[in-house]
């Protein structure tokens, strides 16, 4: 896409910088793409969930960073 | 006797009877319901595309209690289970239910519903926050705020911590009088117009009457450098004076003062004085 615009960047910045955290701790850059592609769904047009998505990350990217934070495991519903 | 006693009994039985008639026969009328209005923000971002609305409800006063949080209880449990808002005392001294109510920032727990019928209540969150989900604003970055003045005790010489009282005088504790009591329900820095337009940079009433409750405290010598830590163009002087935070305070406390106090102290106007009493005398 050309000419991505600010919250695009903002977003895709984002994304690198939980990738980056995510080196070394098993389990979490699968969980990351996961969520990011379940959100890529958003409307472009939607700026006030996606800048509410945006606040959510930011969050989370700080307790990822968090040197006690290892790991990350999952529940499967089997139904 | 026998005879004497239970004809007795027989009609004092009977006039029981009666007495209860009389008074089921007295019951009460219902009275007539009193329908109050009340015109909530709303706004959910798990669903697409929603935008920030007003949603208006009916509640019958005689049946709520007299304050605004159970007026949103009611809402939830018997109108709208999807509504959300922060709640947890019920008698204003936690500050979580602290929003908007018809313009003005306050405790949901202990504003009164106007019963004036003819005009709805108008519920919005704190202003100038942002919103997780209908009326819960996001406090993190005033807790973190917060956390950065230091609201700890910091004497030089802490290697006895804990081991005896810090004493303290009256007079010195007396000082402290109109400052402990703030609950941090952040009614205040979001009534500031200053904090609106600076919250990033501007610590805002409630934080800084915290920051000043621990200058003056005649246990704690780290004043100078919470002094220090302030002196920069947007901490502390962002304030102008606009004194809304006084105005909004749900629990009657004065922010604006002890703004203007440490203006004073910050400008070496005034000096923090020295402990009456030592406190490890």
């Amino acid at each position: 896409m050309v000419g991505r615009s600010r919250l695009q960047k903002e977003v895709l910045q984002l994304y690198r910088k939980f990738l980056f955290a995510a080196k070394g701790k098993p389990g979490f850059e699968q969980t990351i793409k996961q969520e990011f592609r379940q959100h890529a769904l958003i409307s472009r047009s939607d700026t006030l969930r996606i800048e509410f998505m945006l606040r959510k990350g930011y969050k989370k990217l700080e307790m990822l960073k968090d040197p006690n934070i290892t790991g990350m495991g999952h529940f499967i519903d089997k139904n | 006797m026998d005879s004497i006693t239970s004809k007795a009994v027989v009609l004092s039985r009977q006039y029981m009877q009666l007495r209860n008639l009389a008074t089921v026969a007295a019951a009460k009328p219902a009275a007539a319901p009193r329908i109050k209005k009340f015109a909530v923000y709303r706004w959910n971002p798990d669903v697409s595309g929603d935008k920030p609305h007003l949603q208006t409800y009916e509640v019958d006063l005689n049946t709520c209690g007299p304050m605004v949080l159970d007026a949103l209880i009611k809402i939830k449990s018997e109108i709208d289970p999807t509504l959300t808002f922060r709640r947890s005392c019920r008698e204003g001294i936690c500050g979580s239910c602290a929003m908007n109510i018809g313009g003005c920032n306050s405790l949901a727990c202990i504003s009164k519903i106007d019963t004036n019928l003819d005009k709805p209540v108008k519920i919005h969150p704190l202003p100038h926050m942002y919103v997780v989900k209908d009326l819960v604003p996001d406090m993190s970055n005033f807790y973190a705020q917060y956390k950065s003045i230091q609201p700890w005790l910091q004497r030089k010489d802490e290697s006895k911590m804990g081991q005896k009282q810090y004493l303290q005088s009256v007079e010195d504790r007396q000082k402290l009088d109109g400052l402990y009591e703030c609950i941090l329900c952040a009614c205040c820095s979001t009534s500031c117009p200053s904090y609106w337009w600076n919250s990033d940079k501007y610590l805002g009433p409630a934080v800084l009457m915290q920051a000043y409750r621990w200058m003056i405290d005649s246990r704690d010598e780290a004043t100078k450098d919470r002094l220090d830590r302030l002196r920069d163009p947007f901490s502390v002087f962002r304030c102008h004076t606009i004194m809304n935070c006084t105005k909004a305070c749900p629990k009657g406390l004065n922010p604006g003062k002890a703004i203007a106090e440490i203006k004073k102290l910050l400008t070496g106007f005034t000096q923090k004085e020295e402990p009456k009493l030592n406190p490890v005398g």
